[in-house]
């Protein structure tokens, strides 16, 4: 029996497994080699950190030593993710500057010398990798789709540059204030940003034909080659104006307009289906009015109940006219839906609101009276749009406007009056039982003629009905061609 | 695999479409162009005005003898039964061509969408210049009594 107090016992299992560790951990290490190869993403090369924790912690050899291996690996990844963090910030910067050029660039001859200027104080090394990039930004923006550039002086092809600019502008704006909140907000001051002077930070002024640079650094763009002193800055409220225009122009402009379109494309639908119905003769069952839903099922009840008797078919409702009115129902329900959308956006709204929007819109419980009256006001509602979208457009090619849309929408609303498109819809509802237009406004002399838009249907003293044509209307005659209205 | 990487490699990609959709844009514009000549000769065409289009590609380096070859075979003998053909292949053409100038317009949004990131990574952060004598540096020896 070993004496308990013998100064020298033999090496117990804590001992062994000491004198083991080393062995252990080298084994360790080499299989640590190993799962890491294992854990190697093969789409970016990198060590795929989710994978090898797993691996480690999973494998007998190592699981013992995974503790310090996990804190290393997790402090590469914090390490790597403020680095990613620290980049994306530092790119905000490039696309502030690069919105801030490619907003205020609407000659196309001027976009590449505008980069190159804004990338000039960069070390020549790095100015080395941007400027093939700056090519191929400009070749983008100037290529034309079937081969070949641009020509500056085609209308069509100007209109083309223009809406890549923007596009491309709304891009980088996007991407900015992805990184700092709004851009060219007062946020930036906050976080340290100088917005005035970094947004639009002076380049380095032309140089004169002596060579010498002029004294005042100059904005390339708008400089218009006269002397003395140039407006290098814009106010901080007016860039920003001019910003946020022009996002909402590229954004919900854009989406506006092409609500509108479709949205004369369902009301053309609904329009059809009304012709049918009052085509298809009277019935008390199919007639549109009060209870139209109503009065349909009974209708339907009516011809299953006959059905069901054996009874001829000459004794039921003819059932192509319950077909259009039930066709007419389900698109005043499926208007009232896309409408709401169109107008409101794609939010959850209470059941009542969507009650109320399907009730605005033309639909089978309106007489036909009213139903086309209401037709050709949704018409007219999305014909303003359109008209609006056009006129911005022109107004932001045009060159005394340098890009900005500032103004543009009082302009159109002084021309192009709401009133005006209303009576365009009043008096072109006509009434689907007497073929008649029995709202066309009262005309007396051609002077009367100016005050509507072209479209509008008006009655002279003798009786006669007259569509105004453009030649005749008073509005119409500015930067856009309106179209003749609802034919 | 850092930010910069993923977006330089993807510009790259996206130069590299730009300039295949447009070769293919090019050639494919020529093609038209000789198809046309061709259609407007009417029934007069002969399978020699044939040969002396594709040979025209062939000089240029364009076309491969052997694809002519392939070509020449397939083209009809007679005078209006070519016209036809020809018209055929020309309307064929036309459609390929549409949608090859989409595929080279949209290659060409692509490029310009990944310049603007590249540009404003750069621009963000400006490349370190290379040192040549930190290649130069020698690299330390772990075994060195030093680093023991």
């Amino acid at each position: 029996m070993p004496n308990p107090f013998d100064p020298t016992p033999l090496p117990g299992p804590g001992a062994t497994i000491n004198s083991l560790a080393p062995v252990l951990e080298l084994a360790a290490r080499q299989r640590l080699g190993t799962l890491a190869q294992t854990a190697v993403n093969p789409d970016t090369g990198q060590i795929d950190y989710d994978k090898y924790v797993g691996a480690v912690l999973s494998d007998p050899l190592t699981a013992g030593f995974a503790g310090p291996q996990i804190n290393q690996l997790r402090q590469a990844q914090v390490s790597q993710a403020q680095k990613a963090a620290i980049d994306q910030g530092l790119m905000g910067t490039g696309y502030k500057d690069l919105a801030t050029v490619l907003y205020s660039t609407p000659n196309p001859y001027e976009l590449a010398s505008m980069l190159k200027a804004r990338v000039a104080s960069y070390p020549a090394y790095s100015q080395q990798l941007m400027m093939p990039v700056i090519g191929q930004l400009v070749q983008s923006m100037l290529a034309k789709p079937g081969g070949g550039m641009l020509d500056p002086s085609n209308p069509n092809d100007m209109a083309l540059y223009n809406e890549r600019r923007l596009e491309f502008a709304n891009i980088t704006a996007a991407n900015a204030t992805q990184r700092f909140g709004a851009f060219g907000a007062p946020g930036l001051v906050a976080q340290g940003w100088d917005t005035a002077s970094s947004a639009f930070a002076p380049v380095p002024g032309p140089v004169t034909p002596g060579g010498a640079q002029t004294k005042e650094p100059a904005y390339m763009y708008g400089s218009g080659g006269q002397g003395g002193p140039v407006q290098t800055t814009l106010a901080p409220g007016t860039e920003q104006t001019i910003t946020d225009l022009a996002k909402n122009y590229g954004d919900e402009g854009k989406k506006q307009y092409d609500n509108a379109v479709n949205m004369q494309g369902r009301l053309f639908t609904t329009q059809n289906d009304l012709d049918q119905v009052i085509a298809r003769g009277p019935s008390f069952f199919t007639n549109p009015g009060t209870a139209a839903e109503a009065r349909m099922q009974l209708g339907r009840a009516y011809n299953t109940f006959l059905q069901s008797m054996g009874a001829p078919e000459k004794y039921q409702i003819d059932p192509a006219k319950i077909g259009s009115i039930e066709e007419l129902i389900k698109e005043t329900k499926l208007n009232g839906f896309n409408f709401m959308n169109s107008m409101m956006g794609a939010q959850r709204e209470a059941a009542s609101i969507v009650q109320q929007a399907i009730n605005s819109v033309p639909g089978a419980n309106n007489s036909p009276l009213g139903m086309e009256y209401l037709i050709n006001t949704w018409k007219e509602l999305a014909q303003r749009m359109i008209d609006q979208r056009r006129f911005e457009t022109n107004w932001i090619q045009d060159p005394k406007h340098d890009g900005s849309l500032i103004g543009a929408k009082e302009a159109f609303d002084k021309t192009y009056t709401p009133e005006a498109y209303a009576e365009r819809a009043i008096s072109n509802t006509r009434d689907p039982l007497t073929g008649q237009y029995p709202m066309a406004y009262k005309v007396t002399s051609k002077g009367d003629l100016g005050k509507y838009l072209p479209g509008t249907i008006v009655k002279y003293p003798d009786g006669r009905l007259q569509k105004i044509s453009p030649q005749y209307s008073g509005i119409g005659l500015g930067p856009i061609t309106l179209n003749a209205g609802n034919p | 695999m850092s930010i910069q990487d993923v977006v330089a490699r993807q510009h790259q990609q996206n130069v590299a479409q730009v300039q295949r959709s447009g070769q293919q844009l090019g050639m494919s514009t020529d093609i038209l162009g000789a198809l046309d000549k061709l259609t407007r000769l009417g029934a007069n065409v002969t399978r020699n005005d044939v040969m002396e289009s594709i040979m025209q590609f062939v000089e240029a380096g364009k076309v491969s003898p052997k694809q002519a070859a392939i070509f020449m075979g397939q083209v009809p003998m007679q005078g209006p039964a070519l016209a036809e053909w020809i018209k055929a292949k020309e309307a064929a053409f036309v459609q390929q061509h549409q949608k090859l100038t989409q595929a080279h317009a949209q290659a060409n949004k692509n490029m310009g969408v990944t310049a603007l990131h590249s540009l404003a990574m750069m621009m963000g952060a400006p490349a370190q210049v290379p040192q040549d004598n930190a290649l130069a540096a020698p690299t330390p020896n772990p075994m060195s009594p030093q680093n023991a």
